[in-house]
């Protein structure tokens, strides 16, 4: 009689040890080949479009502007090779790189330059700027404003104006293929996770050094940790703070660190009764201890804030500020003069209203959670209610434009392009703005200042221009700083000539030497 | 038509087709779930589309606005819904709102990723349960079966996380044998599958192991009555194949579970499988991604929990007779 | 550890009992015991090493660890517990209603069942955490749902298989009222063979709990829950090691007893055959 349970068994146990091997068939080199740099950062490769993923084809060197922006902040050509501006104020003449290549080896005319700009200046990124005409003029891109508009050149850096060359996009006008002009050029994608990327060999530039370049999107945390621990990339940015020393105890990589101008900050809805009195901000700010959150929290005492942004970026920094001060008993006077008196409960009052708000923070940034609950108690000893809601990242643009947003903490960028005002005039001068104040009186004076910036084409002149508008966020607080961001890379013991970008605008690739 | 070729098939046949109908329709009835949930959802379905697209720190209201428009997003409900199923129809899931990229491609994709761990680490787990289990049931109560029973509650109680955490510091870390995340070679494939071997190994050893024990003393029953057969034979004929029952019904029942564990060993593992798929498609609303995964793992599901019938009908023909499956 | 069957019969629901007591202390009285607020910090005494005052040290923001495990057992093992005990109960009075129903009910039941297992629990819990805005009822809600199916199917299984016995359709014949056949000849082997799935099943929802929280998706901070605690210590594993180790072992630790009660529930089948 033939069991039935008997060939069960065997066959399991048969299409086990005959599966587990075909099925682990598909087999890539574990990649620790010669001349392939291995990067990874948090960021995913989500599609072909530069005005969503641009920032990791400038990161990657895939992509290029035509203005880029030096690590000392310096603005250098870079599809452009020059630029100047007419006696009018107005007419900008881009003049385009003679002999760079696309990375399918058509030239980089200024026709194909203008029709990929087109669409960068309809999408939003670019919309501050007043554009009246584009167009080509031998050998120059011409950009005619309605306006003067002094910052243009540096508005130019914004990665949604990569240029790609007119085969990448299809018929329904979506990028099909990135055909860009860098010093690496994409060979293959896999989903969101993996970019390989060789050496284009008729860059315009100075040739990379590397031959290849496998990128990785990892996007949690602790997992870039543990490939910066095992060596198994050359290169990870954004390692967690806390890891610095597990990562550098190990051997294979050593983690270098720069403040650069991302900011952890607290805006508020200053048209609430609580937060209208600027007295109130000021309390709120001097009650917080940034030293203790950034030597706590953020394991780097150096990134606790004094003014809006670190001194990295020139002209952005005012040395002469009075720096944010760390006051308990001085907040509470302030908050008493104010007219805020202390309730049964400890929870100040005035008028029959709580001094409390709701924190909106951000969940995808652990840290800022956990600075939302150091705020708290903080905050409870000056007599201030806080409850703190981390949300999903988008919801802080949705409760700004809503109305809804009481306070919220968050990470915003000032250089997303490298001439801080163009993210001022969204954050600043709006009754509701992009990400940051909300209902802020101020928000006229912050105009009328920003748009005198614009106009005014002498550097020396604009200088006084930055230290108003630094002096007046100092001031009125609409929006105050907690920390600056430590950018953290994990550079392997292989990896040699890796520059810092302050900007992040890119990784400065094509510099790295591979031993 | 149906119905005669039905009643000229067995009831064998009655029961894939049937259950092949009801596959479809639960996966239908999923992937509609799944379209009116992600739009119940509170929030800013564009926003958080948008913020998916171009990363959580540029999101702004106009790139929302931008992708409402482009994407159709504007449209009443029930349009959008009947604009899904026509396509559907077609045979086409339609597009990621985040990537652009076919819906079909990357399910394609990632499920191919997910199937070859899971794969892996479900044979990888019944190669150490099957054996360890039955020898723990024969003999209920001797070494083995405590030494069994001790690694089995250690397992359980240890969760993926920890499990992933302990092996990546290990192997990873310390050791340096295996690469600590990451995909495409066999050294990235050791540390998730086993993962997840272990804790499925934790399941599925007691259940194993009872089943046995449990048609063991039922046996013991049926050998006082029947006397002559041996004891081997008998258990041959009766034990084992009765014990498998429930034990398949727990191996498709593992099917679902291991998709939670997909979820977290792939984020843990940097691994681009269905659950990191579906959690970054939940958390950017991604909706054709979200539908379309809800429609793959109904099919897939109800395709494991026919063959788990089909299994128990050869194991045991009377429940075909009586129209149980 | 091994659960080895007593001889008398009580005595193998006693480890039971004294786990439930234990366990559902612990949920209960927790917070109560915990020697500070489990939000006070000290950003002065951040990742302190154990002492006297903190004795198992202080976390990122100077919280004592102590109080945080203490009052993170009702949101990890509190919820866990009752999220099984209302799933196996819905799941076994299901199933064993489709094991003694007609077809329709019974397909009914199972094709529900199977739509709800086709639906992973974690993304179920994480679906109802983002429609009714985090929190501790949307993740009760979402993982009992994805847990009845498995008990439901287990019961199924068994009580169909059960039914088919001589001695059931013996009673049959001998026209037993069919509650007294289901409580005295299904029952048993039912909750014989559920027993070890939901005291596992228990120990998967707490797991489930942390790992939601472990991944930043489960419940919101500054909630002390184990697994989020994890989330947020493991960064700092070289400097603390304890800490880390804490929430870890809470979680172990209670599966453990868990499994170890449901061992010796489930050791009654050993018991008939050895007696």
């Amino acid at each position: 009689m033939v069991t039935p349970s008997a060939p069960t068994r065997r066959s399991l146990l048969a299409l086990s040890a005959g599966g587990i091997s075909t099925v682990l068939l598909p087999s890539r080199p574990r990649a620790g080949e010669p001349g392939v740099l291995r990067v990874a950062s948090p960021w995913e490769w989500t599609s072909n479009e530069p005005t969503d993923t641009g920032y990791l084809m400038t990161r990657l060197g895939i992509g290029e502007t035509l203005v880029q922006v030096e690590p000392d902040g310096r603005l250098s050509g870079g599809i452009a090779e020059s630029w100047s501006v007419d006696d009018d104020r107005l007419t900008w003449r881009f003049r385009i790189r003679q002999g760079a290549l696309f990375h399918d080896g058509t030239p980089v005319t200024p026709e194909a330059t203008a029709a990929s700009l087109r669409r960068a200046l309809a999408g939003e990124s670019l919309q501050q700027v007043p554009v009246d005409r584009l167009f080509t003029d031998g050998p120059d891109v011409v950009i005619r404003t309605v306006s003067p508009f002094s910052p243009l050149p540096a508005m130019l850096v914004d990665y949604a104006a990569v240029v790609l060359a007119p085969a990448s996009w299809g018929p329904d006008g979506t990028v099909q293929r990135v055909i860009a002009t860098g010093p690496f050029r994409i060979v293959s994608t896999e989903g969101k996770t993996l970019v390989d990327l060789e050496r284009f060999d008729r860059y315009w530039g100075a040739a990379a050094s590397v031959a290849r370049v496998r990128y990785t999107a990892i996007p949690n945390g602790d997992t870039r940790t543990n490939v910066a621990i095992s060596g198994d990339q050359d290169i990870v940015f954004s390692t967690p703070p806390a890891a610095t020393s597990r990562i550098d105890a190990a051997g294979r990589s050593k983690v270098v660190s720069m403040t650069v101008p991302r900011v952890r900050v607290l805006a508020f809805n200053a048209g609430l009764p609580q937060f209208e009195d600027v007295r109130v901000r000021r309390a709120i700010s001097m009650a917080i201890d940034r030293r203790g959150i950034a030597s706590a929290v953020l394991r780097h005492p150096g990134s606790a804030a004094t003014q809006l942004l670190p001194p990295v970026v020139p002209g952005w920094h005012d040395a002469t500020l009075e720096p944010y001060a760390f006051d308990v008993s001085a907040a509470k006077a302030l908050l008493d003069q104010a007219g805020w008196t202390p309730g049964p409960d400890g929870i100040r009052g005035k008028d029959g209203l709580r001094l409390a708000g709701t924190l909106l923070t951000i969940a995808n940034r652990p840290e800022l959670t956990v600075m939302g609950t150091a705020m708290q108690a903080q905050l409870k000893a000056i007599g201030m209610e806080l409850t703190v809601v981390p949300g999903p990242a988008a919801a802080v643009p949705a409760a700004i434009q809503a109305g809804t947003m009481q306070m919220t903490l968050f990470a915003r960028t000032y250089v997303n392009v490298p001439d801080v005002v163009a993210t001022i005039v969204p954050d600043f001068t709006r009754q509701r703005s992009t990400w940051g104040t909300l209902e802020w009186p101020g928000r006229t004076r912050m105009k009328a200042l920003t748009d005198a910036y614009v106009r005014t084409f002498d550097e020396a002149d604009k200088a006084p221009l930055r230290r108003d508008i630094l002096r007046l966020i100092q001031d009125e607080l609409p929006v105050l700083a907690v920390s600056w961001f430590e950018h953290t890379v994990a550079v392997g013991t292989r990896v040699g000539g890796l520059v810092i970008d302050p900007y992040e605008m890119r990784y400065m690739l094509s510099g790295v030497r591979l031993s | 038509m149906t119905a005669s070729a039905t009643s000229l098939a067995g009831p064998l046949a009655r029961l894939v087709l049937g259950r092949l109908g009801q596959a479809l329709a639960t996966a239908a009835l999923l992937a509609t779930l799944c379209f009116a949930f992600v739009h119940a959802l509170p929030g800013d379905l564009a926003l958080r589309v948008a913020a998916a697209r171009v990363g959580d720190e540029r999101v702004t209201t106009q790139t929302a606005d931008r992708i409402r428009r482009s994407e159709g997003l504007d449209r009443p409900l029930v349009f959008q819904y009947l604009h899904w199923m026509a396509t559907l129809a077609r045979g086409d899931l339609g597009r990621s709102l985040v990537t652009g990229q076919p819906v079909a491609g990357e399910l394609a994709r990632h499920g191919a990723f997910t199937l070859r761990l899971g794969l892996a680490g479900w044979l990888l787990s019944y190669a150490i349960a099957l054996p360890l289990g039955i020898a723990a049931g024969l003999r209920p109560g001797r070494w083995l079966d405590r030494a069994t029973t001790a690694l089995a509650v250690t397992l359980a109680s240890l969760p993926s996380f920890l499990v992933g955490l302990g092996l990546v510091s290990l192997f990873a870390l310390t050791l340096r044998w295996l690469p600590p995340a990451g995909f495409g070679t066999t050294a990235h494939m050791v540390l998730p599958a086993l993962t997840l071997a272990l804790s499925l190994v934790a399941l599925s050893i007691p259940v194993i192991r009872n089943a046995v024990v449990e048609v063991r003393s039922a046996f013991y029953m049926t050998y006082a009555r029947v006397r002559g057969l041996s004891a081997a034979a008998a258990l041959r004929h009766h034990g084992l194949r009765n014990a498998a029952i429930p034990v398949v019904t727990f191996a498709a029942l593992q099917f679902a579970y291991v998709m939670d564990g997909f979820v977290v060993i792939e984020t843990l593992f940097n691994y681009p499988g269905m659950g990191e798929l579906l959690v970054t498609a939940l958390i950017a609303r991604d909706v054709p991604v979200i539908v379309g995964a809800g429609l793959t793992l109904g099919f897939a599901f109800a395709l494991v929990s026919l063959a788990a019938d089909l299994a128990r009908v050869w194991l045991d023909p009377r429940r075909l007779r009586e129209g149980r499956p | 550890m091994n659960g080895a069957p007593g001889p008398a019969g009580p005595r193998r629901w006693r480890p039971a009992a004294c786990a439930a007591v234990l366990l559902g202390g612990l949920a209960l009285l927790g917070p109560m015991l915990a020697p500070y607020p489990p939000d006070a910090q000290d950003l002065m005494r951040v990742m302190e090493p154990p002492s006297a005052s903190h004795w198992l040290g202080t976390d990122l923001v100077g919280r004592d660890v102590l109080a945080r495990v203490l009052a993170g057992a009702p949101h990890s093992l509190g919820l866990a517990l009752v999220c099984v005990v209302l799933a196996a109960a819905t799941g076994m009075t299901l199933g064993m209603v489709a094991a003694n129903a007609g077809p329709t009910l019974r397909t009914a039941i199972l094709r529900l069942a199977d739509l709800m297992l086709a639906c992973p629990g974690l993304l179920l819990a994480l679906l109802f955490a983002g429609f009714l805005g985090g929190g501790i009822w949307p993740m009760l809600i979402g993982l009992k749902l994805s847990l009845w199916p498995h008990y439901a199917r287990m019961a199924e299984a068994i009580a169909t298989g059960a039914l088919r016995e001589n001695h059931v359709e013996a009673a049959r014949l001998a026209a037993f009222p069919e509650r007294t056949i289901l409580v005295r000849h299904v029952l048993p082997p039912v909750l014989r063979g559920v027993m070890p799935l939901a005291t596992l099943g228990a120990g998967q929802a707490i797991m489930s709990i942390s790992a939601l929280g472990f991944l930043g998706l489960g419940l919101k901070p500054p909630t002390p829950e184990w697994g989020a605690m994890i989330n947020e210590l493991m960064p700092f594993l070289a400097e603390g090691f304890v800490q880390v180790a804490a929430p870890c072992a809470m979680i172990v630790l209670s599966v453990l007893v868990l499994a170890v009660a449901g061992r010796s529930m489930g050791g009654s089948s050993d018991a008939r055959e050895h007696g």
